[in-house]
């Protein structure tokens, strides 16, 4: 790690070892992966059925697929690291860093085609993970944005239902938003 | 693919987008234009009183026009402040200088001249103006702007009174009629009917306060109480109400207007040097009362009262809760500043030229979309199609 005088990087690695209680979550297709309980709570609803004590051994997601899921528990796990890295008043990233770290990996994880962002959007709505769900949706919203109509329909194959007469009404009508 | 998103997580997409981005989507598909419509009328209560801007309106000094100002309070950086405050666009010219203010909820504004009356929403920068009243020719007429949460629909209140002298037995009630949003169009109501006798409306100059459902006028009560009031009308149900105020503290006539204070019904009392004066330069102080409990009479707490040792300023409302709008009137222009009655502390927000000791209005600046689907009032006027209001 390149040093820098104002980069202060805190430690919690005695802290994780304490910690390492362990939940199994099940997607609907059977299959099992097994987590750190601390990043499976990064999701709001598992957090609840962890809490109301209904975990027993697995916690079934009936709503999630093992593709989805995975990626899923690969950006808690990731998220959580961070967050773990740092004390409240102390930043970890260097001062010539001006994005988050986290941003680029972030970038890089809402790389995926568009099935599989959606399923994760519905994944990240289910399973209430904030950060998850803020991330896909901002990417949907930057693929929507400074597209024409007809850009829109290709880029998320809407099929285009207005008559050619009911088209260009409705363009008309809100002609001021095209200008 | 949208159609497999539930409603909360589409709102999550739209409400990153900017406005002209989403406006254009209705153009894709109808299933697209029906989400846009569900959108806007789910945006149509949020309203956002924690918000940092102020929509400011005032008179110019020399053209005597309106002018608006929106006044963005980055609490980090007092030093830019004069890059802080933009001028706002207003569209529309009046016959004779300026237009009368109804008010303004959520960011809305009502204006009227005449029997001319207009919506404008100055955040996507549409206005409409509604067709004439049924009642004309009538004898003083008050006028309001609410929000009827139960409806989720904004609707401006006319009571018109038949007969000058409503003091006295046997007086007509008022008629009074409502402009629904949603319905685009002018009805008269039963309100009379719960009209409670021998009550007058202030004439005070100030805009009548909405909140929970209903708006609420300073009044007369002429008969016995022989006091003010708050006269409340529920857009709801469509009843006016009486609202007494703590005993023998507030007289007749007195200076009172009514506001929003931290959610709550509240006064704010003026306080003259001279009796019977109405000029703002005999202000000697100002109190702000506020109904902890609604309905409760004996809940009427005084929060505080300033004292503002100056001449010529006026109280505008609240901002972000609690804080006072404090307008200062001044030869050329007037200042604006908003006070703290907890830490007491008080923040300058600008000054504007103004038209010699004019009064200013300001009011929190939503970004609301009502209108939005309304047709444009530049298109020559012709029926909505049922089809575009899919609900």
């Amino acid at each position: 790690m390149a040093s820098s005088s104002t980069s202060v990087v805190v430690s919690n690695k005695e802290k994780e070892n304490k910690n390492t209680k362990k939940v199994t979550l099940k997607s609907s297709d059977g299959e099992s992966f097994e987590v750190d309980e601390s990043v499976a709570m990064e999701s709001q609803t598992i957090k609840h059925i962890i809490e109301d004590g209904c975990a027993n051994n697995e916690i079934p997601l009936p709503n999630v697929t093992s593709g989805i899921l995975s990626r899923v528990i690969e950006y808690c796990k990731k998220h959580k690291e961070a967050a773990g890295e740092s004390e409240p008043s102390v930043t970890s990233y260097t001062s010539n860093s001006t994005t988050n770290p986290l941003t680029e990996w972030d970038t890089e994880f809402v790389k995926v085609d568009q099935n599989t962002l959606f399923d994760l959007i519905l994944a990240a709505n289910y399973l209430d993970i904030k950060g998850l769900l803020d991330l896909t949706c901002k990417t949907v919203a930057d693929m929507m944005k400074g597209k024409t109509p007809q850009e829109i329909r290709e880029t998320f194959h809407i099929k285009n239902d207005y008559t050619p007469e009911e088209e260009a009404e409705v363009r008309k009508e809100n002609q001021w938003a095209f200008e | 693919m949208f159609e497999c998103l539930p409603f909360e997580v589409l709102l999550e997409i739209f409400h990153r987008l900017p406005l002209k981005s989403l406006i254009q989507f209705r153009c894709v598909s109808k299933s697209c234009n029906s989400l846009i419509t569900a959108f806007i009328d789910s945006s149509l209560t949020r309203s956002h009183s924690d918000s940092n801007k102020l929509i400011v309106r005032y008179l110019d000094v020399k053209t005597h026009v309106e002018r608006y100002k929106l006044i963005h309070e980055d609490s980090d950086n007092n030093d830019s402040l004069s890059e802080q405050i933009q001028d706002l666009e207003f569209p529309l010219r009046s016959r004779c200088d300026y237009f009368q203010l109804v008010g303004s909820v959520n960011g809305l504004f009502c204006l009227y001249e005449e029997n001319r009356f207009i919506l404008w929403n100055p955040y996507i920068r549409k206005y409409i103006t509604l067709p004439n009243p049924s009642v004309t020719g009538l004898f003083p007429c008050y006028l309001a702007l609410g929000f009827d949460s139960r409806n989720n629909d904004y609707k401006v209140v006319r009571i018109a009174y038949q007969l000058v002298k409503i003091r006295s037995l046997g007086a007509k009630p008022p008629l009074v009629e409502v402009y629904s949003v949603r319905e685009g169009s002018w009805r008269i109501t039963s309100g009379g009917d719960s009209y409670p006798p021998k009550i007058t409306i202030s004439n005070w100059p100030h805009q009548a306060a909405s909140l929970n459902g209903a708006v609420y006028f300073p009044a007369n009560d002429w008969g016995e109480a022989q006091s003010s009031v708050v006269l409340s009308f529920d857009l709801g149900d469509e009843v006016f109400r009486v609202i007494s105020l703590p005993n023998g503290k507030f007289k007749l006539d007195a200076r009172i207007g009514t506001s929003v204070f931290k959610g709550l019904l509240s006064l704010i009392c003026y306080e003259h040097r001279h009796m019977g004066e109405y000029y703002m330069c005999s202000v000697k102080s100002c109190s702000v009362w506020v109904m902890k409990e609604y309905g409760v009479v004996d809940s009427w707490t005084k929060q505080f009262t300033i004292d503002l040792d100056m001449q010529y300023w006026k109280v505008l409302g609240f901002w972000k809760n609690d804080h006072m709008l404090v307008q200062k009137m001044q030869l050329h222009g007037s200042m604006l500043f908003s006070y703290d009655p907890e830490s007491q502390q008080v923040n300058n927000l600008g000054f504007y030229r103004s038209t010699c000791y004019s009064y200013s209005y300001a009011d929190n600046y939503v970004e609301n979309l009502v209108l939005l689907d309304k047709p444009n009032d530049v298109i020559s006027k012709k029926k909505v199609s049922n089809k575009r209001k899919c609900r």
